[in-house]
């Protein structure tokens, strides 16, 4: 005789149970991946009200952002030269090379403005953002504050004359087209030039022409532990950086220092920028 | 010689009677071999013939004509330290410019024993005489020009560069030598390059 247990529903027991969760699982999860899309934003939640942030534009690095550059950087000269005039800083026989070097500058602007223009971009003819507040306002707070700014300001003036000189230069190696190239370095000599004449003019009776990379004997820096330049620095033209270093000592003993460069990619002038 | 015959509109393109000659195994690879020569000497003796350095023979033509300035910048130094011997400014200057003359010996496999014998001819006396640093100074000033209007001619942007960096320093001795002969102050002098490129 068969006796019915009592814990055993029929049709429901253990067994049927997991068969037809596992099947209300299977036929949900089958129904979901065939449902429609009804759209809607599905990007997580945010909080607060601040804007989302903004990706910069792609930079295409060429020939025209290398003399967008170029423009920026004779503008960032420019700015230098002429607040170190307004505060007078300089002598007068020492003004009268500036003044002929900002107007150097200007030229040297609306020449490659013209370079800019037949190669089909945009000129840039203002000063370079990245060069302004990295180096051209930290110099010239140190200077204006220095125990001896005219000192600084021919120090100043002869450690920016070399970097242009030099990123002329280094652009040249990477500029695509010949006539651009010399565009570029027709300007650099002229770079050189002022900045042999400075480094003549504020060190040659003391320190001499040639400099550690042709004589041996002249020293990088003098008994101040100021850089010395010189008109003749090496051998060939150089594209490095170039020490500077301006301002008042101060309660740790030190003077501002910094090292000019020439232009990568944080300081190029992209198609996308504008004065 | 096999007879080139028009295809006719409408008419088969195979012909009954084929008169080209049959080209067996051992010719075809004659005709090979002798096409891939020719191409190999045309490839070297050709306008567009490339160094080792990957230079064209255009660029190493410039940079040979470059090289022999620069020879001749050195020997026209050492004909004024004949003069100033022991001089440490025309010791540093010949020594710039033999430096100037192996890098592009460096840059092109070009072997630096060439001057330019008619600059050199040109310059010899003045370099000698009693003006020598003015002498010295419009050479410097020629050799920049040169190199800047050389940089506009040379497709190849490392050799371009190479010649920047010698057009710069020269650009230097320029001041310098201005400063020498006491016209430091004398913005013209030092700032603007009048001269006019030496004819390659």
């Amino acid at each position: 005789m068969n006796t019915p247990n009592p814990s055993q529903t029929p049709g429901f027991d253990r067994r049927t149970l997991l068969r037809r969760g596992g099947l209300t699982l299977g036929l949900g999860a089958f129904l979901s991946a065939c449902a429609a899309d009804f759209g809607g934003d599905t990007a997580p939640g945010r909080v607060g009200l601040v804007e989302s942030e903004t990706m910069l534009p792609e930079g295409v690095v060429n020939d025209v952002v290398y003399l967008r550059t170029m423009q920026s950087l004779e503008h960032s000269v420019v700015e230098l030269l002429t607040a170190l005039t307004a505060s007078g800083h300089f002598t007068a026989p020492q003004q009268s090379y500036i003044d002929r070097f900002i107007a150097d500058h200007v030229a040297a602007s609306d020449v490659i403005g013209g370079h800019i223009a037949e190669a089909g971009g945009e000129p840039f003819a203002c000063e370079n953002p990245w060069v302004r507040s990295r180096y051209v306002d930290p110099v010239l707070t140190a200077t204006h504050s220095s125990d001896d700014s005219n000192r600084d300001a021919r120090s100043a003036a002869h450690a920016f004359e070399t970097m242009l000189a030099h990123s002329y230069q280094h652009l040249v190696g990477l500029a695509a087209s010949p006539a651009i190239r010399q565009g570029l370095m027709a300007l650099g000599a002229s770079a050189s030039r002022r900045s042999a004449l400075l480094a003549a003019q504020s060190s040659g009776s003391e320190f001499g022409y040639f400099g550690p990379g042709i004589n041996a004997d002249a020293p990088e820096t003098d008994s101040a532990g100021f850089p010395v330049g010189y008109a003749l620095p090496a051998v060939f033209g150089q594209v490095g950086q170039i020490a500077l270093v301006v301002g008042a000592v101060d309660d740790e003993g030190a003077r501002y220092a910094t090292s000019l460069q020439t232009p990568a990619e944080n300081t190029f002038v992209y198609d996308y920028m504008s004065c | 010689m096999a007879q080139v015959r028009p295809h006719r509109k409408g008419s088969p393109v195979t012909s009954t009677r084929d008169d080209s000659p049959q080209l067996t195994e051992t010719d075809l690879r004659r005709k090979l071999l002798a096409g891939g020569t020719a191409a190999l000497a045309l490839t070297m003796v050709g306008n567009r013939r490339v160094s080792a350095a990957g230079l064209s023979s255009a660029d190493l033509d410039l940079l040979k004509f470059a090289q022999g300035l620069e020879l001749t910048l050195r020997d026209l130094y050492d004909e004024a330290l004949d003069v100033d011997k022991g001089s440490a400014a025309w010791t540093a200057m010949s020594d710039s410019h033999e430096s100037f003359a192996q890098a592009i010996a460096g840059l092109s496999g070009l072997s630096a024993n060439e001057r330019n014998e008619a600059v050199f001819a040109e310059y010899r006396d003045a370099m000698r005489g009693a003006d020598r640093a003015k002498t010295a100074y419009d050479l410097e000033s020629a050799a920049a020009a040169t190199h800047i209007d050389l940089i506009g001619k040379l497709s190849d942007s490392g050799a371009a560069e190479v010649i920047a960096s010698i057009a710069s320093a020269e650009s230097r001795h320029c001041v310098v030598l201005a400063d020498v002969l006491g016209s430091g102050n004398d913005l013209g002098m030092t700032l603007v390059n009048s001269a006019q490129p030496i004819e390659a």
